[in-house]
């Protein structure tokens, strides 16, 4: 057999491969994914009118359009004693923890627009969803060696993580686990005692 | 889906059918000569009797052995020489080539007794001297062998051509299309107006470099289809072919398409009267039919075209031809963004018919006169009728607003057209040296056209604008212009066989027969203008002249030289004269967005060309052509004051100006190789550039409506394809199968990057727009067409068959055709139109007895 006739048989070959087994799909219908970016953002308060744990979720939209839509804001924080998983507290949430955005509550609309932020907090008092108060329970205290009417408890780690769905069209937006470590202080001590900021409490002797 | 109008294709082919033979006229025929010879002593043979088997048509040698036939139809016949005391000699397979000389020299070989006959295949030169411009002519058989779908495909095979039909740097409107000399074009919306049945065409001649005075209105290029005619005998075929062998959840890759077509011709009474007939039909689902599927019952579009024709030679000298020829089309339209919502775009159709009595006269051996009449009626439907008053539902986006999930397009049109023409041809020759030819035409137009459209406003990156008005691009307008022409043009062959010198003129009007308003703007508020007619005044009466000048002189036996210039003009369409400046539509208040201007003066190119051609051998030849374009007085869109934004958008009020100016520059290699059983084709390289102010006709009013400066400078255009190699090649495979194997390969051609983030602003704030300034990817098709022949006979009849597959884009190369500004394929959605058509192929049959 020549050459010609190797390279001939060969086209026909191929040719009659070619009209079997070819697919060409159209792209399926699929939502646009990774549409928001999302922060979850835990702070110890402590002032004379507060003493809770405050974490709040921040929406970012990286889509290139506003989303305009019924939403329920479906979603939860919980968040757990890293070395006690079964203390934990968990938070539904709710249009009422809308701290940022522009929410309509009669027709329950909410316009995302892009590049903007919509912002969902809680506050917890450190009572787990058991009942257990952790500040009597689980916080081990010592006398705060600058000033002994204040106790400050020792350093404890907590994982948050959080979900969210603000549209039924778009993906759950999941935020964490997020490691925070705080030193809970009994009380708010101020003008007797130096003051110790949030911040400070796990640095204090 | 409406029906196809049946009955007035009954109608159609009952007239054509009705009359009769032989038709020719302006680019239909050409001219056979040569000089007949004794074969021992070389001396000219008096009085050689030369007859066209078949045709009635011939002529005797002179005292010097020369012959020429008159107007004969191109087309390829058998040609006979006999002469007492000499062997008789029959030529077959000589192309006659529409314009040109076919050139055919005979030696005879003495005979004291009647031997039989000595049977040549004729060969077709491979320089035709007296072409003194780039043209390209191709036959039935290479049609029927080449990987195309319609005999447009074939422009796109040249050199200096894109794959969009852009000849030599122009615009994809600037090709006109006639079949047998009498155009068969849109002149409202622009573009090919009807399709004819593949098997109706016995060759096309394309002109993609300069041409004679005879031709007119087209600024680039011009594709001349000739048309079959009956012969002597009963002739019948078939083809059928289609890509769905396979189920498709087998095969995808395919159209669902199925073609059908029959052909028929004869005579009808006696040898003086026969009839030709083709007529073809084409199913499609289309490249979409996997979404078209959920809204439309099969096939999603259907173009039924056929074409009839009778002929009659009352004498061999006097014919008479009568034409019909129609092609009706359904489909619907597919938007990427409507994907889910397909019903929501209008239906579309077109009709298309035209009759034409074709009248031939041959005066004397060395005069005829050709005169035709013809009506062409054309009429394009878009969606179901609705008023200007009507109330508009807005498009509904899916949540992510990427898609149209519910609503209609906007968009009801009826546009109908109608002319009538009337031609005449006179040639003659003169001192055997001269053929002058002139010619008038007169051409009465019918021009009505109800349009309403709405259109939202997008920012440059595609997005709609929220809240903003829709555009109104409505118009309603009924005019009956005129237009005509007078060419007078002069061939000299200087020396027999040798250089050429072609002259001619050619004048053209076009009368508007329109008023044109006068309209004010008056200001009545900040921003705010009141329209007011204040009355009408006469549109111009426009005409001009185009002269042609084209030599070719042969530089030694091997090689030749041409050079050709001339002026060219095309018309508007009569949408950028008419729409939106109805006077009656203005006072009823009704603005539109982009107003006509019925005093547009024509468009026009000024283009010379140089080429070499040079034979390497008796069967290859190589060219170079080098070629320059001007490209003046282009149509583009001029935003005037601005006025009531409700009506025309905030960004004002545009109408058409001849305001831009384009240019083309290239080189053409092309190496032929002809007359070869093993291998035989062609392969071109093209150099171009292409560069202009605007692209297209609603430039200047987009830039305006996204903000955008207009560009001062040239910048490239989209079909500024710099680098393109082309290359067919024709060979024999075992088992007798012939193949025909098609490359076509171009450089990047430009796009706009201008990118955004969201689809309103651009990333780069204040970054000056640049149109075209980024190249997308290289383009290459490869296309194989195989078939193989059987001869059968059943009865007393004999019957060829012959089988095939026509691959296209065999290798399923992921060839680019759009980018967005984002420097995105497809854009957002990743929309696969982006890319050229993936593989197909359709197997098939026909059949001939």
């Amino acid at each position: 057999m020549n050459f010609t006739s190797i390279v001939s048989k060969s086209l026909i070959m191929v040719m009659a491969g070619l009209s079997l087994s070819c697919k060409e799909p159209l792209p399926s219908y699929k939502d646009p994914t990774e549409v928001f970016s999302g922060a979850l953002r835990p702070t110890y308060l402590l002032s004379p009118t507060q003493n809770l744990l405050s974490v709040q979720l921040a929406v970012m939209n990286d889509y290139d359009e506003t989303f305009e839509g019924k939403t329920l804001f479906e979603g939860s924080i919980e968040i757990v004693l890293s070395r006690k998983p079964d203390v934990k507290k968990t938070f539904f949430l709710s249009s009422s923890n809308l701290i940022r955005g522009k929410y309509n509550a009669g027709s329950r609309v909410l316009t995302f627009d892009p590049g903007d932020e919509v912002r969902l907090g809680v506050t917890w008092n450190f009572i787990d969803d058991r009942g257990v108060d952790l500040r009597t329970e689980e916080f081990v205290y010592r006398t705060d060696p600058t000033c002994s009417l204040r106790r400050i408890a020792q350093e404890e780690s907590f994982f948050i993580t959080g979900k969210l769905k603000l549209y039924d069209r778009t993906e759950e937006i999941k935020f964490g686990p997020v490691t925070f470590a705080m030193c809970h202080v009994n009380a708010w001590i101020d003008k007797i005692c130096i003051t110790v900021t949030a911040d400070e409490a796990c640095k204090v002797r | 889906m409406k029906d196809l109008n049946y009955r007035s294709l009954i109608i159609v082919l009952l007239l054509a059918c009705g009359a009769s033979a032989h038709a020719s006229f302006r680019g239909v025929t050409g001219i056979l000569e040569g000089r007949i010879t004794d074969k021992q002593t070389n001396e000219p043979l008096v009085g050689v009797n030369v007859v066209i088997v078949g045709t009635g048509f011939g002529a005797a040698s002179d005292a010097e052995g020369y012959y020429r036939v008159n107007n004969v139809r191109a087309g390829i016949y058998e040609v006979r020489f006999s002469i007492i005391g000499y062997k008789t000699v029959l030529m077959t397979k000589v192309t006659i080539i529409p314009d040109l000389r076919t050139r055919l020299n005979v030696e005879m070989a003495a005979s004291a007794i009647e031997l039989g006959t000595v049977e040549v295949r004729a060969e077709r030169p491979l320089i035709q001297r007296d072409q003194a411009a780039t043209a390209f002519s191709i036959g039935e058989l290479k049609l029927e062998k080449l990987p195309i779908s319609s005999f447009q495909d074939v422009l796109t095979l040249q050199p200096g051509t894109t794959l969009e039909g852009n000849v030599r740097g122009g615009k994809k409107n600037e090709v006109i299309f006639y079949v047998d000399g009498l155009p068969v074009q849109d002149v409202i919306g622009g573009g090919l107006a009807a399709n004819i049945p593949r098997s109706s065409i016995t060759g096309l001649t394309m002109h993609t470099g300069g041409f004679e005075a005879e031709y007119g209105n087209a600024l680039s290029g011009v594709v001349n289809v000739i048309t079959k005619s009956g012969g002597e005998e009963h002739k019948f075929g078939a083809r059928y072919e289609k890509d769905n062998w396979l189920p498709d959840n087998v095969n995808e890759q395919q159209d669902r398409a199925t073609e059908v077509e029959f052909y028929a011709s004869g005579p009808l009474v006696g040898k003086e009267f026969s009839y030709f007939t083709a007529n073809s039909y084409l199913g499609s689902d289309t490249r979409w039919w996997q979404d078209f599927r959920y809204f439309f019952l099969s096939p999603i579009s259907q173009e039924l075209s056929g074409f009839a024709k009778t002929e009659y030679s009352y004498t061999p000298m006097l014919r008479l031809s009568l034409q019909a020829l129609y092609s009706l089309r359904r489909w619907h339209d597919y938007e990427f963004s409507w994907r889910f919502n397909l019903g929501g775009l209008p239906e579309r159709s077109r009709d298309s018919y035209r009759l034409a009595l074709i009248l031939s006269h041959t005066l004397s051996p060395s005069t005829f006169y050709t005169v035709s009449l013809s009506r062409f009626y054309h009429r394009s439907e878009i969606g179901e009728r609705i008023s200007e008053g009507d109330p508009l539902g807005a498009y509904e986006y899916d949540f992510f607003l990427r898609y149209i999930v519910a609503g209609r397009r906007h968009w009801w049109a009826d546009t109908r057209q109608t002319i009538h023409s009337l031609k005449a041809d006179f040639t003659t020759h003169i001192a055997n040296m001269h053929i002058v030819k002139v010619g008038a035409e007169f051409n009465q137009y019918g021009i009505n056209s109800e349009v309403v459209k709405y259109e939202p406003q997008t920012t440059y990156f595609g997005k709609p604008i929220m809240g903003a008005p829709l555009l109104n691009y409505s118009n309603s307008y009924d005019y009956a212009p005129r237009s005509g022409n007078i060419f007078l043009q002069d061939k000299i062959e200087i020396i027999r066989d040798g250089s050429n010198i072609s002259f001619g003129v050619r004048w053209d009007f076009l009368d508007p027969t329109a008023e044109r308003p006068i309209v004010e703007y008056i200001p009545v508020r900040p921003n705010e203008f009141e329209q007011r007619i204040t009355g009408t005044s006469k549109v111009k009466f426009k005409h001009q002249f185009s002269p042609r000048i084209a030599v070719a002189v042969p530089a030694s036996p091997m090689s030749f030289f041409f050079v050709n210039f001339g002026h060219y003009f095309q018309y508007p369409l009569f949408d950028f004269l008419y729409s939106g400046v109805n006077p009656s539509q203005l006072r009823t208040g009704t603005r539109s967005v982009l107003a006509g201007n019925p005093d547009l003066e024509p468009e026009r190119t000024i283009a010379w060309e140089a080429g070499f051609k040079y034979s390497l051998s008796e069967n290859e030849v190589v060219s170079i052509t080098h070629f320059r374009k001007s490209f003046k007085n282009q149509i583009d869109a001029k935003t005037l004051i601005p006025f009531d934004s409700k009506s025309a958008g905030d960004y004002g009020f545009a109408s058409y100006v001849n305001n831009a100016e384009a240019s083309a520059i290239g080189l053409e290699f092309v190496l032929s190789r002809e007359r070869d059983e093993r291998v035989q084709g062609s392969l071109s390289y093209s150099y171009m550039i292409t560069e202009g102010i605007s692209e297209y006709v609603d430039q200047s009013i987009n830039f305006a409506q996204w903000g955008f400066e207009v560009p001062a400078k040239a910048y490239p255009l989209s079909w500024d394809q710099r680098h393109t190699v082309k290359g067919d090649a024709e060979f024999k495979l075992p088992f007798d199968i012939q193949a025909n194997l098609v490359l076509l390969y171009n450089s990047p051609r430009p796009y706009t990057y201008y990118p955004t983030r969201d689809g309103y602003t651009p990333s780069v704030p204040g970054k000056a727009f640049l149109p075209n300034n980024q190249r997308m990817q290289n383009v290459a098709f490869i296309n194989l067409k195989l078939q193989k022949q059987f001869e059968f006979t059943a009865g007393m009849t004999k019957y060829l068959m012959t089988l095939f597959a026509d691959g296209r884009n065999i290798l399923n190369t992921d060839n680019v055709r759009w980018v967005d500004s984002n420097g995105r394929i497809g854009g957002e959605l990743d929309d696969p139109g982006a890319y050229y058509d993936p593989r197909r192929i359709r197997i098939g049959f026909r059949i001939e007895f």
